[in-house]
Order: structure tokens, then C-alpha cells, then sequence
């Protein structure tokens, strides 16, 4: 499969954008960006949601489907700075200091930050669990002056990088699912009413497609996000592997999906001769639980790109599984509704 | 009917229902089984699409709508893979107490329906440690290239033990939570029945609880009701259980801010007057049961909770007494007739 350089551009520009839960108006400006040659309508929501409309083509029939990829990622927050300047910090969404010792953290002004494991100190209790701080060189009064501050938050410095298969770095979860909607929406000619959700604040417990699922009230609606690839070393029973195709939810913490919804994508990706697996996944929930629960329901699906390493600045995923994920979704949107 | 009639046709629903499977999500096989039970009281019945089912009893003026909700689904397992040797992994659906899970028997909801055993390593159970889920698997009797012609990841698993009649009335079986909580809206619609109640009656079996009080929310939005109540199970004393209802001493009323004051001393009323036993519950948090949803879903709604008590919930031996589950039936019936005078008269504002 091929496809041009540029559309590869695109998801490292994505990647690269600044957007920790709360703080995504440098992914939004990107995405909006990106959207408006194609988009009806764009909106945002007072939870930083931004909602690209694409009106039915053809004979419309009606039926409003949303489709939804989070475009927050996870991060830290600058909770303290003490007089030497080194930087104390929580963590936003499922970020895990011990899997980021000695990487690098950027702050929205561009300063960067090295993340350091704390020294335990002569006669401490080495079996203490380990802290961690941020160093970025400077003095408090210099950090001021670079625009950081207790309550701004960083991110991964690691930039994308591509081979053949594959594409690796920060945000993949969920910049992944961005991409393929920015390409969905580029390519899809459907009868449906489309809203594209670039929801925010999923890492922090999906809240933002909880919002813009209740303004949409839509008929149906399709999550699209990144989801752990467990094909590593050994692992016996692999669920999800790269380069198997897009992962077809089935469950996860937050959702169920209805039997025969799934099907339905499965059919999809039959009938086109998508390769795709079943996502079954009992750690972590997504977007799909409350816009599932959305005032008296919403019929929801789920398509997902296997993911290794979820979490960490090295996220890896086959470049073949995002354009099929892709293909899918766009039949998805293309296909009638029942 | 008379009180051993209707204790007998009970225990007869919690032994229909104990056999039948709707694991969380995949509630649908029940829909007969509630037409049967509940839908021959009702006038209407609908689903919608998290799989909520309900059933509408009108009342005599239908004026204000009262939410009676029971859980459909149990707790069970899903297949996530098939190993090289042919035994299938699985991920759990709900809270499922590992310890409880080797060496029984399991039904896998594949292409057809294939009997199985769950399988682990005997020398991890002698190290005197409950065996991890991950460790366990269940055996269908093929190999590899055989089960991935029956089963695919998905697919669900429930498990399949003997029903158990014991003495004194008392049953023991799977998926009693939450059978017992439907047995006892039946007895309730059947009691409405022969009875004059001015307000519709919502009776829904909801889907999801098991895995976070899913269907009840959006049930809740949908009906709009002016008052919920939960019927769900609740631990009974068992030898490591102290702090607990006791099996056999009637339905159990939760207090709590879960729970809507009036509508609760209203229930306590209604048992007195019924003279039904009843015993206290205290739910200092969200209850674990379908109230916390029905309570905050769309503008709130005052919600009240009834429990059967139950031994060794989320096992394959889940305990309850019939007589408790046909008087939490009656304490329903009582408190929706009763509320035909005194809806209007009470005010939930706090």
C-alpha cells in the first residue's frame, strides 16, 4: 500500500502538537486547521471538544452519526518549584514517571525539561517508593521568565519517527485516531450528517466526548483510538498484534459493545477485504462508555489502531493498520443505516 | 394465589432463571424468560439500545410514572484468545471472585453452544494461592485448529453449575443475583395485578450493572420517573460474613444518601403497615447498585433500594431464600398502590 509522503507529515505534525488533558488548544489550532477545507461547520465546546461538521451528500437521509477521537494525551502538571528551581509535578492522565527516567518533558512556552529519579539520600529507606522532579537548568526566577509555572503542564519531547511499516513517538494515543479522521473526513462522501468530535480530556476519564455526545444526540456513533498491541516478548497468548489490521472493539473498562453493532464492522471489513482483529481489553476505558450512556443511550462502535507500548514516548503502530482503519471507517460512514 | 403457590412458582423462576445466561452485555437470551414472568402483567413492552428491557403497567390515572428496576445481567467471562494448545483464555465480564472459578464447569457461547471445564496447573494451587484469571483456561476437549472453528475472541462464557434446592425454601445457583431481584418484580406485578394503582408502573430489567450500573442511566433518562426503585441482592451472614442482613429474615431497606429519606422512611412505612419484616442496610457511599445511576441520571430522581439478601455473592452458589424474595415482591406491590394517595403529598425537595 502506498501513500504519499505528506499524509505521514501530517500525523508527525499531529504527534507534535502540544495538547496534555485540559491544554489542547495547540492540537485543536492544528486539527481545525487541517479540517477546513472539508469541514461545513466548526465548533468548540466550553470543554476545549472541537466539532467539525460534514453535512450528508447525495440524498441525505437524516441520520446524524458521530464519530469521535480524543485528541488529549497524557502528561504532567507543575505542582511545586522549590529555590533551586527543580520542578515537583503530578501526573495528568495515565503518565508513569518510572517509564520516562531521563527523557525529556516540553512545556507549551518550548522549554524543555529532563525528568530525573530522586537520589534516595544517605540512610533512606531505599525501598521507599522512588519521586521524581523536573530539571530544566534555570533558577525559579529564570523559569518564570521562560513561562513556567505551578500549574503548567509538559508533555514528551520525542519526536515521530518512521521506517517502512511503522510509525514510533509521544501522542500516537491518540494523534493516531486524529489522523485517520482528518483523512476520513478528507475522503467520505455519505448520506449521513458526519460530526467529527477532536474530543479533549479523555486521559483524565473521557470527559469531553461526554459533553459533545449529549449536544450531538447522535443516532450513531463510531470511537476511533489507539489500543494496546501486546505482540512483545514473551507473551504466550497474544491478543493484538501490528500489522493485523484494525482492532474491532469488543470491550473494554467503560463499554460493551452490542453484539451485532460489531458485526456490522465486521461485515464491512469483510465484504472489503479488511483484515481486522477483536479488541478485548480489561485495563483502561474510553470514549465509547459515556457517549454509550449518553442521555437515553447511543448505539456505539469502536475501531482502534494496535499500539505498542501505550503510554511512553516509544508508542509504535503499523503504518498498515492506521490506513486500514481508515478504509474502514469510511465505509462505515459511507454504509446505510438500519 | 396462596402462600405456598406463590413460593413454589418463586422457586420455580429462580430455577428458570439460574439456567438461562445474560452476562453482561449480552442480556437478550432473557427476553422470553421476562415476557413470561413480568410481560404477562404488562400492556407494552420495548427494548432499547443498551439493552434495557421494558415493561409498562398503567395505572388508573397515569399520572406520574414509578421506576421498579432489577438487573438482568450476571457476571460471567469473555474469550480473548486460543492457546497453542487449544485451551481458551478469557478476560472476566464483571467482578468474578477467581477463587471461586477452578475446576467448574462453563458454557461457550460460540458458533454453538460447547460445554467446557476450567483448567489450571495443580501445582499452582498447591501453593496454597488462589490462581491468578490469567493463569486459568478453559478446556473444551479440542485442539487448537478445532476450537478457533467454534470459538473467536469475544464470544462470551458463562458458567453452567447444577441449580441447588436446599432445605427450608432456600435455593442455590448462579446468577441469583440479580434472578431473585426479577423473581421479585414478578411477584410484584402478579400482586398488582388483582389491585387498583393510579400511577404506570415502568418495570425495566436493565442491562450492564455488573459492570457499572450501565443500562439503569440511561433507562432512568429515558423514563423520567417521578420515583426508582432498585431491587437488587445484598450479602447475607455467612461463616466469614458477620456484619450482613441474615437469609431468611425478610426484604432489606438501604439508608443512606444514596438513597432518597422520604422515599425510604415511605418504605419502612408500607412494611410496617404490611406487617412485612424488614432490615436495615446502611450505605454510607454509592451503593454498588443500580440506585447510584437511577438517583443522578438526567434531572436526579428520589430512589429507593430493596435487597434480597443473598450468601456468596459472585459465586456459582449464590444463596437466597424464596420467602424473602416473594416478600420484597409484596413490600413492592404495597408501596406502589400505596403511592397512588400520597405522591402528590410528597415533596422530595430537600
Amino acid at each position: 500500500m502506498t501513500t504519499p509522503e505528506e499524509n505521514w507529515r501530517l500525523l508527525r505534525e499531529l504527534t507534535a502538537a502540544f495538547g496534555p488533558s485540559g491544554r489542547e488548544d495547540e492540537a485543536r489550532r492544528l486539527i481545525a486547521a487541517a479540517a477546513a477545507p472539508y469541514a461545513d461547520e466548526t465548533r468548540e465546546d466550553v470543554l476545549g471538544d472541537l466539532i467539525v461538521t460534514r453535512r450528508a451528500r447525495g440524498a441525505a437521509d437524516g441520520r446524524r452519526i458521530m464519530v469521535c477521537a480524543h485528541m488529549d494525551e497524557i502528561g504532567v502538571m507543575v505542582t511545586h518549584i522549590d529555590e533551586n528551581g527543580f520542578i515537583r509535578f503530578s501526573p495528568v492522565g495515565g503518565f508513569q514517571a518510572a517509564r520516562l527516567e531521563g527523557q525529556r518533558l516540553r512545556f507549551q512556552s518550548g522549554l524543555t525539561a529532563v525528568l530525573v529519579r530522586q537520589h534516595p539520600g544517605a540512610g533512606q529507606d531505599s525501598a521507599a517508593p522512588p519521586r521524581f522532579y523536573l530539571d530544566a537548568g534555570l533558577s525559579p526566577a529564570a523559569l518564570s521568565e521562560a513561562g513556567v509555572g505551578v500549574g503548567d503542564m509538559a508533555v514528551s519531547a520525542v519526536e515521530m519517527t518512521e521506517t517502512a511499516g511503522t510509525v514510533s513517538g509521544k501522542a500516537l494515543d491518540n494523534r493516531v485516531g486524529c489522523f485517520i479522521l482528518l483523512e476520513t473526513l478528507r475522503r467520505v462522501q455519505s448520506r449521513h450528517d458526519l460530526y467529527f468530535v477532536f474530543s479533549a480530556q479523555e486521559e483524565v476519564g473521557a470527559r469531553g466526548a461526554k459533553t459533545a455526545a449529549f449536544a450531538l444526540a447522535p443516532d450513531l456513533a463510531y470511537i476511533v483510538d489507539a489500543t494496546i498491541a501486546d505482540d512483545i516478548p514473551r507473551n504466550p497468548v497474544v491478543r493484538l498484534r501490528l500489522g493485523g489490521g484494525p482492532a474491532v472493539k469488543v470491550m473494554d473498562r467503560s463499554v460493551i459493545i452490542a453484539p451485532a453493532r460489531r458485526e456490522a464492522v465486521a461485515a464491512l471489513a469483510r465484504s472489503a477485504g479488511i483484515p481486522f482483529q477483536w479488541e478485548i481489553i480489561d485495563q483502561g476505558g474510553t470514549d465509547a462508555g459515556p457517549v454509550q450512556l449518553s442521555r437515553g443511550g447511543v448505539p456505539v462502535a469502536g475501531l482502534a489502531v494496535p499500539t505498542r507500548y501505550i503510554h511512553t514516548p516509544a508508542e509504535t503502530a503499523a503504518k498498515a493498520d492506521i490506513l486500514l482503519a481508515r478504509d474502514l471507517l469510511v465505509r462505515c460512514l459511507e454504509a446505510d443505516m438500519d | 394465589m396462596e402462600q405456598n403457590g406463590l413460593l413454589s412458582w418463586v422457586e420455580e423462576i429462580l430455577a428458570q432463571g439460574s439456567a438461562l445466561s445474560g452476562v453482561s452485555g449480552h442480556e437478550a437470551d432473557l427476553s422470553g424468560f421476562l415476557a413470561d414472568i413480568w410481560g404477562v402483567y404488562c400492556t407494552e413492552s420495548r427494548k432499547d439500545v443498551v439493552g434495557n428491557q421494558f415493561f409498562l403497567k398503567p395505572g388508573k390515572s397515569g399520572a406520574n410514572k414509578i421506576l421498579l428496576a432489577a438487573h438482568t445481567d450476571e457476571i460471567g467471562l469473555i474469550v480473548t484468545a486460543v492457546d497453542k494448545n487449544g485451551f481458551i483464555r478469557f478476560a472476566p465480564v464483571g467482578g468474578v471472585d477467581a477463587r471461586a472459578l477452578p475446576a467448574q464447569a462453563v458454557t461457550v457461547h460460540g458458533r454453538s453452544e460447547m460445554t467446557g471445564v476450567i483448567c489450571y496447573a495443580p501445582a499452582e494451587r498447591r501453593a496454597g494461592k488462589p490462581v491468578p484469571l490469567t493463569h486459568l483456561a478453559v478446556d473444551v476437549g479440542y485442539d487448537r485448529e478445532e476450537v478457533l472453528a467454534r470459538t473467536r475472541p469475544g464470544d462470551i462464557i458463562s458458567f453452567a453449575p447444577e441449580f441447588q434446592t436446599l432445605l427450608n425454601h432456600v435455593c442455590a445457583g448462579k446468577a441469583l443475583d440479580n434472578r431473585a431481584g426479577l423473581a421479585a418484580l414478578a411477584v410484584c406485578l402478579r400482586e398488582l395485578s388483582g389491585r387498583a394503582h393510579a400511577h404506570d408502573v415502568i418495570a425495566v430489567a436493565t442491562a450492564q450493572e455488573e459492570v457499572g450500573c450501565r443500562g439503569a442511566a440511561t433507562a432512568a433518562f429515558q423514563a423520567q420517573a417521578a420515583v426508582a426503585i432498585a431491587v437488587d441482592v445484598t450479602h447475607a451472614q455467612s461463616p466469614d460474613v458477620k456484619q450482613a442482613a441474615q437469609l431468611g429474615k425478610g426484604p432489606v431497606i438501604a439508608r443512606g444518601p444514596n438513597l432518597h429519606p422520604l422515599l425510604t422512611e415511605y418504605m419502612e412505612n408500607k412494611a410496617r403497615d404490611e406487617r412485612i419484616p424488614f432490615q436495615t442496610e446502611v450505605a454510607p457511599r454509592p451503593t454498588g447498585t443500580d440506585a447510584r445511576a437511577l438517583q443522578l441520571a438526567g434531572a436526579g430522581t428520589p430512589t429507593s433500594l430493596i435487597s434480597i439478601p443473598l450468601r456468596y455473592m459472585h459465586t456459582l452458589v449464590e444463596t437466597v431464600s424464596a420467602p424473602d424474595v416473594m416478600l420484597t415482591g409484596k413490600l413492592l406491590a404495597a408501596a406502589v398502590t400505596g403511592l397512588s394517595a400520597e405522591l402528590e403529598e410528597l415533596d422530595f425537595a430537600y
